[in-house]
């Protein structure tokens, strides 16, 4: 049973009204043209095997330094298709329907992909990424920088990483005092807020994260953890734990509050972790996490997010035969996070609460819980990704609440894990935005409370392949729908050979005009219905 | 241990003889049973087994239980292959015939165990011949004498009588007088190329009083690669290879001892590899934390410590780490620029030794992988369809890893053997490894009799 009890499931649907109202006008930037062509978004959207071959691609892109070698390799992947894709923004729709681009240049794919990953990278560097942060606190809106990087399988990387970290909290405070003062966004309940934060992602700081090595695991992080630490409550700026693979979560949380019990570091308030609500013992952590800080002399942020990493946690986890630590149903996640939500807006004495989250029911159950509590607005933030779900920024932001950024930065290469997991999520059949920009489901579906007989149509009701990003953002954006002919095609599985033909890309090439839809006109769709 | 004397060795062999005949009447069922009972003695005692690995053959935590758990994955899966290759098969089913195909056992199986998989290895071996209705004669290797005998224990706890299974502690000599004897049928064997063709060759020659032409099942060593092309996730890479080479300080027949990379990528590879070798935490196995223990014994290290040293006659000195001391300790080497001729790149070391080569395309470095007298393990970090697909067709090894590493292959998933000289083929943990141990028989009735045959 949904936590708010029946009582505030009209007030959910009010404010889930108002915010997609408020959200209209904008469209979500991920299918936009400028990225890929519309053939490209149809065919991810409704031929699972091509969506591999494609983010595989991409995946591998940046490392290959060759340029000649990125034409070989894109035809490996996606055949003759490949100048289809990646040739249609650069005018080579003629060429397309002959044998391939001979003309398909390896640079012109990477400037592509490269444009497609700027969209959620905000720069290469935090000189780059200035601009872009400048930006949305002008707009408003606040922001925690996520540093990109390889993954650490050496001290040296360990060393980098925690150099990088003390050089980005440096550069950030730098320029982030030069901006004006903006009440909202820097102070709260509990006090002041620092202008920056920073997520960090704990097994970059050492190749020994170990859990069957606690201690050892301890020392090493921490080692690298101090002066990070140090700096960060000097400035003062925000340090937030990332949560990671479901192996390091006890691991994590034990590293959390060991150092933060420790003398020097207890009585810094500035500290926080993300916490998973597809994990099953998250409640229990929660708990836990909360009688903790009643000892402790400061309060905590929780990060409240889904999870990023169910797919890739479910499938090493069915390899290994272990059993399974996470909710297998989407329901489930969504049920457990509206409970989580209750029990953080309920300890908000002693803890700053922040929901990760592109869900329009979630956002609305958030702010409905909160209205019930009494809470004032400050007592809160959301947060979202960068590039994700406008739509939801420009509504949260307009109802005149904290909005945080989650914001990667840097170099390309790392970058494009990332790029492909936000790829993945909003191509996913459980993307709330996939399904109401692209599939348009009516408000009254979107709205609705988690519940596996709910009116959640069928097909989401299964967990088969949700992607449920760090911060739940199921929604994409795209106010551009198939063309029609397209939409009632069934999922294909055809081979890469058949793609050509399929008919998707011929819509491309006859550029349909594609109609669309914005939760605006829907929200007023289902009025009519709804009277 | 006490090393048996030779004629505790013909006793060995003649009680099993005696011991044959009610084993091989024992019905398959019960046979069947006792793995599994063995399987859960083991289950209860996986933490007091596993610190036996650590004290005795010096292997890290996780690997360790991970032994542990492949010997209980050998004993349910053959358990599981006799319940079904037990049944006698009919061929054909045309009238008036009936055609039955039946497995039985061979006879005195001698099992001849390494040390390095000190409870995994022999327990496949032993129980394969166990379920299979023969009587076994097990000589652990001498560098893990305690784990055999606590096999032998566990598998006579379970139901095995004991003239059915004995175990017998001894060195090579022990070994070599149970395959000349003549009451000895079959021999598995796990083990060096050296040994295993002198196994082969005793077993040729026919002693007095031989009934039936011995068998041998023969796991040989390996000089595995893996290649790393231009396209590849180099931290995975990295760490795929790091893990191959220095797993149980590379005491494994599946380790990896040549990284064969894309001349393109070369220098960044070595580079990061470097480090990441730097940052292995090399230390005592009773530690959780330890990623490299020690080596078997002083014997191992010093003829490690030689290939070391005419590695660098031959090649280019990458990183040699340190060795904590005291201890038969040899730190994780990596030489860089070596040649398809240098012994780096032919001999099997057996230790934590890597020979990184450089390839100027994915087939050259195909060529170099297939170029030397081994087949048993092999692996690829790509994400080129086309170079997979190469791969797929052309490396020449009995175990094929594309991107992952290359040991720690899984019962009943993965079934593990090489040919060429990494062994006769077979493969252990897979679908055909139990027949090894048997004679298969045809039966064949006519049941027409006077014009009637029994409806069907």
């Amino acid at each position: 049973m949904h936590p708010g009890g029946p009582s505030l499931e009209p007030e959910i649907r009010r404010i889930g009204e108002q915010l997609a109202r408020l959200s209209a006008g904008q469209a979500p930037s991920m299918f936009n043209r400028r990225w890929w062509s519309q053939a490209a978004i149809n065919l991810a959207m409704h031929d699972s095997a091509f969506k591999t071959q494609l983010f595989r691609f991409i995946d591998v892109l940046p490392s290959v330094v060759d340029d000649a070698r990125v034409v070989t390799l894109a035809q490996e992947y996606l055949g003759n298709v490949s100048a289809q894709i990646f040739g249609a923004q650069w005018g080579l729709h003629a060429m397309a329907a002959t044998q391939l681009g001979a003309r398909l240049t390896g640079k012109a794919i990477r400037t592509q992909v490269e444009q497609m990953a700027r969209s959620f990278i905000a720069g290469g560097t935090v000189a780059e990424a200035e601009p872009v942060l400048a930006e949305l606190w002008t707009q408003g809106r606040s922001w925690s920088v996520d540093l990109l990087g390889e993954a650490t399988i050496s001290d040296r990387e360990g060393d980098r990483y925690r150099d990088r970290c003390l050089k980005a909290l440096h550069e950030l405070t730098q320029i982030a005092t030069e901006w004006p003062s903006v009440p909202l966004l820097e102070r709260d309940h509990l006090g002041l807020i620092p202008r920056v934060q920073l997520s960090l992602k704990i097994s970059a700081l050492s190749p020994h994260l170990d859990p069957i090595d606690p201690e050892g695991s301890y020392r090493s992080v921490v080692a690298r953890l101090h002066p990070i630490l140090d700096l960060a409550m000097k400035l003062p700026a925000s340090l937030i734990f990332d949560m990671e693979q479901a192996e390091t979560k006890d691991l994590l949380i034990e590293i959390f509050t060991r150092l933060f019990s420790e003398p020097a570091y207890r009585t810094c308030p500035h500290v926080g972790l993300a916490l998973q609500a597809y994990h099953r013992e998250t409640q229990r952590d929660v708990d836990h996490l909360l009688t903790w800080v009643r000892h402790r002399s400061a309060p905590i942020t929780m990060r409240l997010v889904k999870g990023a990493y169910w797919d890739s946690d479910i499938i090493r986890y069915r390899q290994r035969g272990w059993s399974i630590p996470l909710f297998e149903q989407k329901v489930e996640t969504d049920t457990n996070y509206e409970t989580l939500t209750q029990t953080l807006l309920t300890h908000t004495t002693i803890i700053r609460p922040a929901f990760g989250t592109h869900n329009l029911r979630t956002l609305a159950h958030i702010e409905a819980t909160a209205r019930s509590l009494k809470l004032s607005p400050e007592t809160w933030e959301y947060q979202m990704i960068f590039g994700m779900a406008e739509p939801f920024q420009q509504a949260i932001t307009q109802l005149g609440r904290r909005l945080r950024l989650y914001a990667p930065i840097g170099e390309l290469l790392p970058g494009m894990a990332y790029l492909v997991r936000r790829l993945l999520e909003n191509t996913s059949n459980e993307s709330f935005l996939r399904k109401e920009y692209v599939e348009s489901e009516s408000l009254t579906t979107l709205l609705a409370p988690p519940s596996p007989g709910g009116a959640a149509p069928a097909k989401t009701a299964s967990h088969e392949a949700p992607r449920m990003s760090d911060f739940t953002m199921s929604r994409p954006a795209t106010l551009q729908r198939p063309a029609a002919g397209l939409q009632c095609r069934p999922p294909s599985r055809q081979s890469e050979r058949t793609w050509a033909r399929s008919g998707y890309l011929q819509s491309e090439a006859a550029s349909h005009p594609v109609r669309s839809s914005s939760l605006a006109t829907r929200t007023g769709r289902m009025r009519q219905s709804g009277t | 241990m006490t090393t048996a004397r030779p004629d505790e060795i013909d006793q060995a062999v003649r009680s099993a003889v005696t011991g044959w005949q009610r084993w091989r009447e024992t019905a398959a069922e019960d046979r069947v049973n006792i793995l599994r009972g063995a399987a859960s003695l083991m289950r209860q005692r996986r933490d007091e087994l596993a610190a036996w690995e650590i004290l005795e053959c010096g292997k890290p935590w996780r690997e360790a239980d991970a032994d542990l758990a492949e010997a209980i994955d050998f004993l349910e899966f053959y358990a599981a292959e006799w319940q079904r290759l037990a049944i006698p098969a009919r061929l054909g089913s045309e009238p008036g015939e009936l055609n039955h195909r039946s497995y039985h056992p061979r006879g005195v199986t001698a099992v001849i165990a390494p040390w390095n998989f000190p409870l995994a290895i022999p327990t496949g071996m032993v129980s394969a011949a166990l379920v299979t209705g023969n009587p076994v004669v097990f000589k652990p290797s001498e560098r893990s004498s305690v784990l055999g005998q606590l096999l032998t224990d566990i598998l006579r706890q379970a139901g095995v009588p004991d003239d059915a299974l004995c175990c017998v502690a001894g060195g090579p000599e022990i070994g070599r007088l149970l395959v000349q004897h003549s009451d000895v049928a079959t021999i598995a064997f796990t083990g060096s190329k050296d040994v295993g063709l002198n196994i082969m060759r005793d077993a040729s020659a026919v002693a007095p009083g031989q009934i039936m032409i011995k068998r041998v099942i023969a796991e040989m060593g390996g000089k595995n690669a893996i290649i790393v092309d231009e396209t590849a996730d180099l931290d995975e890479a990295i760490t795929g290879i790091v893990t191959s080479f220095t797993g149980y300080a590379g005491q494994k027949c599946s380790a990896c001892s040549r990284a064969i990379v894309h001349a393109s990528i070369y220098d960044l590879f070595l580079d990061r590899l470097k480090e990441a070798v730097l940052s292995l935490i090399i230390g005592n196995p009773e530690e959780p934390g330890t990623q490299v223990g020690p080596v078997i014994d002083s014997r191992a290290q010093t003829k490690i410590t030689e290939h070391i040293a005419m590695g660098k006659q031959d090649a280019r000195l990458v990183v040699e780490r340190a060795v904590p001391g005291p201890g038969w300790y040899v730190g994780p080497t990596v030489f860089a620029d070596v040649k398809p001729t240098h012994r780096l790149a032919q001999e099997e070391i057996f230790g934590p030794v890597l020979a990184v080569m450089k390839a100027e395309s994915f087939q050259e470095a195909l060529t170099l992988a297939n170029a030397t007298s081994y087949a048993l393990t092999g692996g690829v970090y790509s994400r080129s369809p086309e170079n997979l697909a190469l791969a797929q067709q052309q490396f020449d090894v009995g175990n094929l890893y594309l991107n992952r590493p290359i040991t720690g292959a899984l019962v009943g998933r993965q079934p593990f053997g090489g040919h060429r000289f990494s062994g006769v083929g077979s493969k252990a943990g897979g679908q055909d490894y139990l027949m090894q141990f048997t004679v298969s028989r045809i039966i064949s009735e006519n049941t027409l009799r006077r014009g009637f045959a029994p409806i069907e």
